[in-house]
């Protein structure tokens, strides 16, 4: 049974904090995340939701496909992030001898290096805290290669920051 | 173990992946590796940084052409198809059987003893030992044993690391006439979760397993003394 255009709205209103994050790290920028999430709507309502489904996973890995689609689409990649400057060891503010707090440029900058699908799993479980059995049926991928990108991303993460250092 | 997958086993723990066995075997080797220790740091310091990268948007106005799409419709006429028996029945009967489910285990929950018991491997039956470790600690902490070994009466003793809050009590007891005897022990009051692995300073304990004369058991010889201990 699918939920009624109110019953909808009121749904998308609830979640609508995770998915515009969500969608903010896909995309890097808030203009891209917001036409994203504006788009995502739009599409719910037109098609509706069935209320057998899990509604928020249901509704990343639907935002997920579009922002795929759009990137495929637009041609637009910004592959060029790969050889975006990472901010230098100067910047890096350090909290105390355990915690290092590296800057915003530095953390938008790594995380624009990582691939589309690296992010995706980031966002869902550095993020939003999904599971990686939760990530992997989201994405419809097994749960150990949720495990290896994840761990790649984070390992390549750290290498851009401190090679920078 | 090589790096890569060190890497992807600190990864996983980060992200509570491990099951309770494996996540042991890695608290037991962030207390003696300080590499493996920084390494978790990294990425704790990693998984915060990403995370706050991340706009508030729970406090950031939506746009007016969402706010305009979202608005609930009052003249909304849309009625919500009849529910038959058969569609009830689905709807309710798998939320009843959840009900239940997690009556059944909140019940099993209450009835176990307390997370000491959960860290620890099974058949392992240590609540003498728990209770003499964690006296200076309030219930409900985490323990975990470093190693076994016999000391020179032939007695097994064991070094643990004994965790409530913001204490950590490190210490070595051993099994003495039918009881865990505490025979060094050291308590530090610690700021962060992180496990802290030695730092070069010695501890009572320490100080205690170098003037001992303690042979070293294999996990099979000390599962066997402890079960003659029981």
């Amino acid at each position: 049974m699918d939920y009624s255009t109110n019953e909808l709205k009121n749904l998308l209103v609830g979640e609508l904090p995770r998915i515009r994050r969500f969608a903010y790290s896909l995309t890097g920028n808030k203009a891209d995340a917001d036409d994203l999430v504006q788009n995502l709507v739009l599409k719910m309502l037109q098609k509706g939701m069935s209320q057998e489904v899990a509604a928020l996973p249901w509704l990343l890995r639907v935002c997920k496909n579009m922002w795929l689609d759009e990137i495929r689409s637009r041609d637009v990649r910004v592959k060029a992030v790969q050889e975006k400057k990472i901010p230098t060891t100067e910047q890096l503010s350090v909290e105390d001898s355990h915690e290092t707090a590296y800057t915003l440029e530095q953390v938008l900058a790594v995380l624009q290096a990582m691939s589309e699908e690296q992010r995706v799993i980031i966002s869902l479980v550095i993020v939003e805290g999904f599971s990686y059995a939760e990530a992997a049926s989201m994405l419809e991928i097994p749960q150990g290669t949720v495990m290896s990108r994840l761990s790649r991303a984070r390992k390549r993460m750290l290498e851009l920051i401190e090679s920078k250092a | 173990m090589n790096k890569d997958q060190d890497f992807e086993l600190l990864s996983q723990y980060v992200d509570g992946e491990l099951d309770s066995q494996a996540e042991l075997a890695l608290k037991q080797r962030l207390l003696a590796e300080p590499e493996f220790n920084q390494q978790l740091r990294k990425l704790k310091s990693l998984n915060g940084n990403i995370q706050s990268v991340m706009p508030d948007y729970a406090n950031e106005p939506m746009s007016d052409d969402l706010t305009a799409l979202l608005a609930i419709d009052d003249e909304d006429t849309e009625k919500q198809r009849p529910q038959n028996a058969s569609a009830w029945y689905k709807q309710y009967l798998p939320l009843a059987a959840s009900v239940l489910f997690v009556m059944l285990l909140g019940n099993f929950m209450l009835n176990q003893s307390d997370d000491l018991q959960q860290v620890l491997p099974a058949g392992y039956n240590l609540s003498a030992l728990k209770s003499n470790v964690t006296e200076n600690m309030v219930s409900g902490g985490e323990l975990i044993i470093v190693q076994s070994f016999l000391d020179d009466q032939e007695q097994i003793c064991r070094e643990y690391f004994a965790r409530q809050q913001q204490m950590t009590e490190h210490g070595i007891s051993c099994f003495e006439a039918g009881n865990w005897q505490k025979k060094a022990f050291s308590v530090e009051v610690s700021t962060g979760q992180d496990y802290v692995t030695a730092n070069g300073e010695q501890d009572d304990v320490e100080a205690f397993l170098q003037t001992a004369n303690f042979v070293k058991l294999s996990p099979q010889q000390e599962l066997a003394y402890l079960q003659a201990a029981q």
